[in-house]
């Protein structure tokens, strides 16, 4: 779903962060460990360099905007 | 020039006219991408080693892997297909297809379905298929072969797009920009996407154990074609396949980084499909989306076309372990400036394409781009798994020659005293003898120079053997280093001083360049060393490059019988020319016992790494000459042995200004220069380094280059002649 807009809002959870990747693939080994097995990690708007020079917006959106909560 | 370098060089000459530009503008993006973010962490190293270590594992243990992935898939509710060859994986497919009376199929990019060329096989079966990569696209649009493992348009700019969707699509406005083209295409493309009755994709890792592909993309298009239809092929060669998530970490931190400079992909989509989330009709917007009515299908397409043979093979093993990445084009030279379409086979392109031609398609497909790799060396940095790519290359090579007939051997029995059987090419037999031509052109100096360069011998030696006219010979030296030094007097202060050493003079020390010895000498002894030179053998350089491993093994046994001795006596051997410091480093463990290979790797030393040690332990820097404004270019292969630092740090040390040239390599890369196929890539190689040097506030400096071809190919394109940095240093 978060690849057809052309914007996508996320929103986390400000306890649900992760600081690096290795933080981010000791989350993923538990998580496959209890039986998830898909997960997709992107990190901002879909880009391509393909015509030349780097444009963003291609398949996936281009603008994108995480928003996180910190109060809970 | 014989037809077949004479259609080598017409080939290349034309797409250094077409391609070339927009590969360099590309690679050198890229590559500078790549510097930038590797230096944002500290622990590369480490990652690359880990990253190796899970690929030699999974190699090793992949019929296991293949069993629990095809037990993990059907368990998701998917079907597995092992295929033997293109054929086998064709026919399953377009089974598929068939199946689902698909008319229509979107495709993301994958090199493994280029390798089969499933694309015309569902042509064949009345299936319209798009490539939705925006790379993969333009190509398809302009029906041609990708020239990039990850730029499958690396070859062309905006503007060459621009007029072929001008030309191609006819828009009411015609698209100038990246911007225009971009847009078009995501739209047209995503049109196609909605539509496909089937989607393809490839998949750049494997986990077995949860039956998850991980697909790696920028721009979105993989898991759109992976989710959009009901149906999803998915095609990996078996290589692919890593035991489970927990193996995916460092890859996900190398490949972004070492493919496109990026510190992470944009999109790290890890699916085990089919996969839940329900299908959109786009038909009925308005319909509620209902997951549990679906009937999704998937199809993991598991090839081998080779792979299992080449696990089976010591030297092209390795091949397996690329992530296809393709830092090993972008960092190879030659590569930059004429691109895949030259320095490539039937599918892959770049350094590692030599062992992925090899082994699925065979040697034809790999020979005939396989001389382009010089063996610089520089893409063993860049490699995010440390695949020893030029060996490789050497191997193929060498299996090459033993395959090919020549007619002219007899010409050469006795100047080319190899051990490599008749049959490898006169050219490599010439230029892979070098150390024998130069011993009888140094006897005969200077009768042998005029001889060689005058006209007559020239046209013959370029007929026969592919030597180009337009280079100048090397001129030999009557006098050899080991003459000049057995005539001098011994210093008195040899036999007590703190430091022994032998030099090891390689044939151009010895017989060409004989004054970069003697300033060793010099150098060395003004810094209290006691210096014994050793007698003058080729290290095996020469005839790795031409693929005669034979022989080089052969060379590397008679210089390691040669400095044994010294060796023994507690000597350490001190190394002129980098490329021979780089064969008794790197390639020696491959040609001698581990013992000996070991032993001479561990106690050699290249010249100015060996006087920057002597300066850290209290010798008199006073000794050498000081001060002045130099540019200075590295050897390829110094880099790679990261020896490079101690010539910039020695020349800081005694108050020089150094300006440093950032290319890859000079592009003379010892015989290639010379050989008529390619003297034109050798020189517009050549003229970005010659470029930089002769640029304002440069072009006045000292040129000083450490390595003999460096220094012949800035002499050529440059109006002041290079020197060694020791000729610089060492005392009058």
């Amino acid at each position: 779903m978060s690849l057809y807009p052309r914007t996508h809002v996320g929103v986390v959870r400000a306890s649900d962060l992760h600081a690096d990747v290795e933080a981010t693939a000791a989350w993923l080994h538990d998580e496959f460990d209890a039986g998830r097995d898909s997960a997709v990690l992107a990190t901002g708007a879909s880009a391509t360099a393909d015509m030349g020079e780097l444009v963003h917006g291609v398949h996936g959106p281009q603008d994108v905007h995480a928003v996180v909560v910190t109060d809970r | 020039m014989s037809a077949d370098r004479e259609r080598k060089a017409a080939k290349i000459r034309h797409l250094l006219e077409t391609e070339g530009d927009a590969v360099f503008e590309n690679t050198t993006h890229v590559n500078e991408g790549r510097y930038e973010t590797n230096a944002h962490r500290d622990d590369i190293e480490e990652l690359r080693d880990a990253s190796r270590a899970i690929k030699e594992d999974a190699i090793e243990r992949l019929p296991e892997l293949i069993e629990t992935v095809r037990e993990s898939v059907e368990a998701n509710g998917g079907e597995v297909y092992v295929a033997d060859d293109a054929a086998d994986a064709n026919r399953y497919i377009t089974e598929v297809a068939e199946s689902k009376d698909a008319e229509t199929l979107a495709k993301s990019k994958s090199m493994t379905t280029e390798e089969i060329d499933v694309n015309e096989a569902l042509e064949v079966a009345g299936v319209d298929v798009t490539e939705t990569d925006l790379g993969e696209f333009v190509v398809q649009v302009a029906d041609e072969a990708p020239s990039h493992l990850v730029g499958p348009a690396f070859h062309k700019s905006t503007e060459d797009i621009a007029a072929l969707f001008n030309a191609h699509f006819d828009p009411d406005e015609p698209f100038e920009s990246a911007e225009d083209l971009t847009q078009f295409a995501r739209d047209h493309v995503g049109e196609k996407i909605m539509d496909a009755d089937v989607g393809m994709t490839g998949a750049n890792f494997v986990f077995a154990e949860s039956g998850t592909i991980a697909l790696v993309t920028n721009e979105g298009n993989a898991r759109k074609c992976a989710v959009t239809p009901d149906t999803h092929v998915a095609v990996a060669g078996v290589e692919k396949l890593i035991p489970s998530v927990d193996e995916f970490p460092p890859f996900a931190e190398l490949i972004a980084r070492a493919a496109g400079g990026q510190d992470i992909a944009t999109y790290l989509s890890l699916l085990s499909p089919p996969v839940d989330s329900p299908v959109v009709d786009f038909d009925a917007p308005d319909e509620p989306l209902d997951g549990s009515t679906d009937d999704r299908e998937f199809h993991l397409v598991l090839l081998d076309n080779g792979r299992t043979e080449m696990r089976e093979d010591d030297d092209l093993r390795e091949t397996l372990y690329c992530i296809r990445c393709g830092a090993c084009a972008n960092s190879c030279a030659n590569f930059q400036h004429v691109g895949g379409h030259a320095f490539g086979g039937e599918t892959y392109t770049g350094g590692i394409a030599t062992g992925w031609e090899a082994g699925v398609h065979g040697l034809d497909s790999a020979a005939e781009f396989n001389d382009l790799c010089t063996g610089c060396s520089r893409c063993v940095d860049a490699c995010p798994v440390k695949i020893d790519i030029p060996w490789i290359n050497t191997v193929v090579r060498d299996r090459v020659n033993r395959g090919t007939d020549a007619e002219f051997d007899w010409l050469v029995e006795g100047l080319t005293p190899d051990a490599d059987p008749g049959g490898v090419d006169l050219q490599k037999r010439l230029f892979g003898n070098f150390g024998t031509l130069a011993k009888l052109g140094s006897a005969t100096a200077p009768v042998s120079n005029w001889l060689a360069d005058w006209g007559p011998t020239r046209a013959v030696m370029e007929r026969v053997a592919g030597v180009d006219r337009r280079r100048d010979l090397p001129a030999f030296q009557r006098e050899t280093l080991v003459d000049w030094f057995d005539a001098r007097d011994p210093l008195p202060a040899a036999g007590d001083a703190d430091r022994e050493v032998v030099l090891y003079p390689d044939a151009y020390t010895n017989y060409v360049l004989v004054d970069r010895g003697k300033a060793a000498v010099r150098t060395l002894e003004a810094l209290g060393a006691d210096v014994a030179v050793a007698p003058c053998h080729e290290s095996g350089r020469a005839p790795l490059s031409q693929g005669m491993i034979a022989t080089a093994r052969e060379n590397a046994e008679r210089v390691t019988d040669s400095l044994d001795p010294y060796l023994d006596a507690g000597r350490d051997v001190v190394v002129v020319e980098p490329s021979d410091l780089a064969a008794f480093r790197r390639e020696y463990e491959r040609l001698l016992d581990a013992d000996r290979a070991e032993r001479l790797a561990e106690h050699s030393y290249e010249v100015l790494e060996y006087v920057y040690g002597l300066l850290e332990n209290g010798a008199d820097a006073d000794a050498l000459a000081s001060g002045g404004d130099v540019a200075f270019h590295s050897h390829c292969q110094q880099r790679t042995l990261d020896v490079d630092v101690y010539t910039e740090a020695v020349f800081e040390r005694l108050g020089y200004d150094v300006v440093t040239s950032d290319v890859e390599c000079c592009g003379m890369a010892g015989s290639f220069g010379y050989k008529s196929e390619y003297y034109e890539l050798s020189v517009d190689v050549g003229e970005t380094l010659a470029d930089q040097f002769a640029a304002e506030d440069v072009a006045e400096r000292e040129l000083v280059a450490s390595g003999a071809s460096c220094d012949e190919q800035l002499e050529s394109l440059l109006p002041q002649a290079a020197t060694h940095p020791v000729e610089l240093l060492a005392p009058e």
